[in-house]
């Protein structure tokens, strides 16, 4: 059956000088040079073509190298610069990132409103819990009594100013933890853990700790 | 290898796992994993890495190697910005001569010289005293490097692509944001105004 592309077939004459300025620095396909290759057998003039194709590559080669580079204090000032400038934040797990998104679009960007706003989500979410719950007895509660661990261990930290909901979000589902508290002076939160074992709290410290890009600090709670 | 081609190479799944080793080694998509955890090692290498390359792209672009300075630099932040959002479409390459071009239009339209179309350039070039410069015919070479000053900055764009940065039509027209026919339209013109240049200046045969 006769293709009507015919990509096997010689290439037209302009589509072979098309393709000069790209098989000279071999940035063609296999077929495309084939194609080149064969005009130049049967275009008697194609050859002077390349030949001046090969020059002005040359020339526009020679004039970019013969560019001095860029002074030295260049990439000190870009790293200047990117010390104070943000990144873009990626959510990386969806569920946090759907409810970072709601909160993103209610309360901004700004961590300090978020996070004000999910432990008062939390604290509401306990009182509604005690209020229903005939087992529970009346007064203030906390998350951890959510879990039925009456005595949890309680960590003062502050959040990275490009910490986002979601990073945070994921942090404290891996240590099981929930803020039950904050933002007090200094934008500190108080977390709220499920064992009061030393032992765990100083191996939820140590976690938390390495997450530096999150993480400025952590304290013991009172 | 040719030394002038940078790294191609899309960011994968794997690079993200695996993207800690030399920084020479390392791919641009590797880098650019690293970049996106924040790491400034990595920024530093990956700036070395381009800046010969980008820096000579920019100053032949924008003919003034403070402002290429400057928008190498807002090339690299824009990397750094970004990095967490590349999603390996293109090559990492190309993504970033993507944000360099787009960059050094924008500066060239604030100077106003993009305003001035191909014609316009062109009497510019007619206009300019030939004298000096048919002395120095005698290399070709030379005179083409120097007559690609004249040309306009489209075509400037097309042919440092292609001859110098080693990108293929697809990758150009990735660049460009335009057909891959239109890179090819752009490098017959361009050529084409070239020739007419060097006749000009009375070099004979440039082209067949």
């Amino acid at each position: 059956m006769k293709n009507a592309k015919q990509p096997h077939g010689p290439l037209e004459p302009q589509d072979v000088e098309e393709l000069l300025p790209w098989y000279v620095t071999g940035r063609v396909t296999r077929e495309e040079a084939r194609g080149v290759e064969a005009a130049l057998k049967t275009m008697p003039d194609l050859a002077a073509k390349l030949a001046a194709v090969q020059r002005e590559r040359d020339a526009v080669a020679r004039g970019s190298e013969a560019v001095e580079p860029p002074p030295p204090e260049n990439l000190q000032r870009l790293l200047r610069q990117v010390e104070k400038t943000r990144q873009a934040r990626v959510p990386k797990m969806e569920a946090a990132a759907s409810g970072a998104d709601w909160l993103n679009a209610v309360f901004g960007r700004r961590i300090v409103w978020q996070a004000a706003f999910a432990a008062a989500c939390v604290v509401i979410a306990v009182m509604g819990i005690r209020l229903y719950d005939p087992a529970t007895p009346a007064g203030f509660g906390t998350a951890a009594s959510i879990n039925g661990a009456e005595t949890g261990a309680d960590l003062v930290v502050t959040f990275q100013p490009t910490a986002t909901t979601a990073d945070i979000s994921a942090l404290l589902v891996t240590l099981d933890a929930v803020i039950v508290d904050g933002p007090k002076p200094g934008s500190a939160y108080v977390l709220r853990l499920p064992s009061a074992d030393p032992a765990d709290v100083a191996a939820a410290m140590e976690r938390l700790l390495e997450r530096r890009n999150l993480v400025q600090s952590v304290l013991r709670g009172s | 290898m040719n030394p002038r081609r940078v790294g191609c190479d899309g960011l994968s799944g794997m690079d993200m796992l695996s993207a800690r080793g030399t920084d020479a080694n390392a791919s641009d998509g590797q880098l650019l994993a690293r970049i996106a955890t924040g790491d400034h090692e990595a920024v530093t290498a990956l700036y070395q890495r381009l800046e010969r390359p980008l820096f000579a792209f920019l100053v032949k672009i924008l003919r003034d190697r403070e402002a290429a300075a400057d928008v190498l630099n807002d090339t690299m932040l824009d990397v750094w910005r970004q990095a967490g959002r590349f999603e390996g479409k293109s090559s990492v390459a190309t993504w970033i001569y993507a944000i360099a071009h787009h960059k050094a239009v924008s500066w060239l339209r604030r100077r106003r010289e993009v305003e001035l179309n191909d014609e316009t350039q062109a009497e510019i070039a007619d206009d300019a005293p030939l004298a000096d410069s048919r002395l120095a015919a005698a290399d070709v070479a030379q005179t083409i490097a120097r007559l690609m000053d004249k040309l306009s900055v489209d075509h400037r764009v097309v042919l440092q692509l292609a001859y110098f940065q080693e990108f293929n039509v697809s990758q150009i027209a990735e660049i460009l944001d335009c057909p891959e026919n239109t890179v090819k339209t752009r490098m017959f013109y361009a050529r084409q105004r070239l020739r007419t240049l060097l006749q000009a200046e009375g070099i004979a045969g440039a082209d067949a």
